[in-house]
């Protein structure tokens, strides 16, 4: 079954040029959609505003750029505990965390956020996401220091969700995850530029990928 | 040659409660004026952690960096203020201080506006020099910090993983403006994890390997 994303308003107090208006958009019943566009575009703004978008079909988890907005807890476990209120699996939890790259998982289980790098809390995150598994799933630059190896892990595991009919959003700059997704939603100035699948946009002579700010390479330019 | 930023027998661990995490131990390394020098390392291997220490914002538990011969004071990042010292941070979010992007450019006093609004419109970023900083996507927020950056005169540039949130028009101007302040003397040290960005630099140290040996550039 297609997804359908509701058309989308959104403004920011003190900026009265920007304005996310997007309409309502149909995407491929399969595959995860990834949104592109220049810095300040709106990808974070469509991202926002759909997690906002109360509906009893779709209620969209979040990932944001900032974790500090997310992590709130002292400890991952702490963390689950708190947004779950049951006992966690801590067997699937570890897995999931040495899948991220830990190479021991279960010391990182209690580990004080407080004591762990960017890379490390960008990883107990989607550690975090994989593991509560919400059925729709906005990632917003998720690679942002982590490695290669831990984004292919990454992709890997969004490939899986087909299997459960997880929906995956991904705001990304990076060509590997843009050239791995059913659909692409391509934002300018806050509105909606083009929509399609990938691989139809990609052949199409007129559509460039650098026209949206996606980079080849992740950083060589 | 002398060393422009000198790491002399560091040792530097966090602490929160019981638990304690280790980052470095007899750290020392010279890097020279006008040095390139990219630095790279797994999560958690102390990337951040030396930028922050080369501005004073944490204090080693042992050893000291000095910047110019001068030892870095902990708590007061004199070398910033001084404008010997220009810093790209890896989070922006924390940097702001004024309302308004033009606000944000004056805040340093020794910054030169022309020359920020020169490299925001290099950056096509004009558009925002009235914009309330809290309304810039992650992205802007990064470009107008590279404006900021970009329009120093300082002699020792230091950048943690800055290529982050910017799209591709944004990080080739920025690979561009690094080339040209390598050649102009500048010292550049380039916190990177990704092999590509390392090739920026001309030398470069992986904290995972190297450290914590005597690395003389």
């Amino acid at each position: 079954m297609s997804l359908i994303l509701p058309a989308l308003k959104r403004q920011y107090p003190g900026n009265e040029t920007f304005v996310l208006n997007t309409p309502e958009i149909t995407l491929s019943d399969k595959g995860y959609t990834c949104v592109i566009g220049r810095n300040g575009s709106g990808k974070s703004s469509l991202g926002e505003a759909l997690a906002e978008h109360r509906s009893d079909e779709q209620l969209w988890y979040y990932l944001p750029q900032y974790l500090d907005r997310i992590l709130f807890a002292e400890n991952l476990v702490e963390q689950l505990e708190t947004m779950l209120s049951q006992t966690l699996d801590h067997s699937l939890l570890s897995e999931l965390l040495y899948e991220f790259g830990f190479s021991e998982p279960k010391r990182v289980l209690d580990f004080p956020f407080i004591l762990m790098s960017g890379g490390e809390r960008r990883r107990v995150a989607l550690s975090c996401i994989f593991y509560l598994q919400p059925k729709h799933i906005i990632l917003d630059e998720p690679d942002i220091g982590i490695t290669a190896k831990e984004n292919m892990v990454l992709l890997s595991k969004i490939g899986n969700l087909k299997a459960v009919d997880t929906r995956v959003i991904l705001i990304s700059h990076n060509h590997e995850f843009v050239k791995g997704s059913s659909d692409l939603i391509c934002l300018k100035e806050g509105r909606l530029d083009r929509v399609g699948k990938t691989d139809e946009l990609l052949i199409e002579p007129s559509f460039t990928l650098s026209e949206y700010g996606v980079r080849f390479q992740r950083v060589d330019v | 040659m002398g060393c422009h930023v000198q790491v002399r027998e560091l040792a530097l661990g966090y602490r929160w409660n019981d638990f304690e995490r280790l980052v470095f131990q007899n750290l020392n390394l010279c890097i020279p004026f006008g040095g390139f020098v990219s630095v790279s390392g797994s999560n958690g291997s102390g990337k951040s952690s030396l930028v922050k220490l080369c501005l004073g914002l944490i204090s080693a538990d042992e050893g000291d960096v000095l910047i110019e011969g001068i030892a870095v004071k902990p708590g007061y990042p004199e070398a910033v203020r001084n404008n010997r010292v220009a810093y790209l941070a890896q989070q922006i979010e924390e940097l702001f201080y004024g309302d308004t992007v033009r606000q944000e450019l004056t805040y340093d006093q020794q910054g030169n506006l022309p020359d920020q609004l020169q490299v925001l419109q290099d950056l096509e970023l004009e558009h925002l020099v009235d914009r309330n900083v809290d309304s810039l996507s992650g992205g802007e927020r990064q470009a107008v910090a590279l404006a900021q950056f970009m329009a120093s005169q300082a002699p020792l540039l230091i950048l943690d993983e800055p290529s982050s949130y910017l799209d591709q028009h944004r990080a080739a101007l920025l690979k561009h403006y690094l080339s040209k302040a390598h050649q102009a003397g500048k010292t550049i040290i380039h916190i990177t994890q990704y092999n590509a960005e390392i090739a920026w630099g001309s030398h470069s140290i992986d904290l995972d390997t190297d450290a914590p040996e005597v690395l003389e550039l």
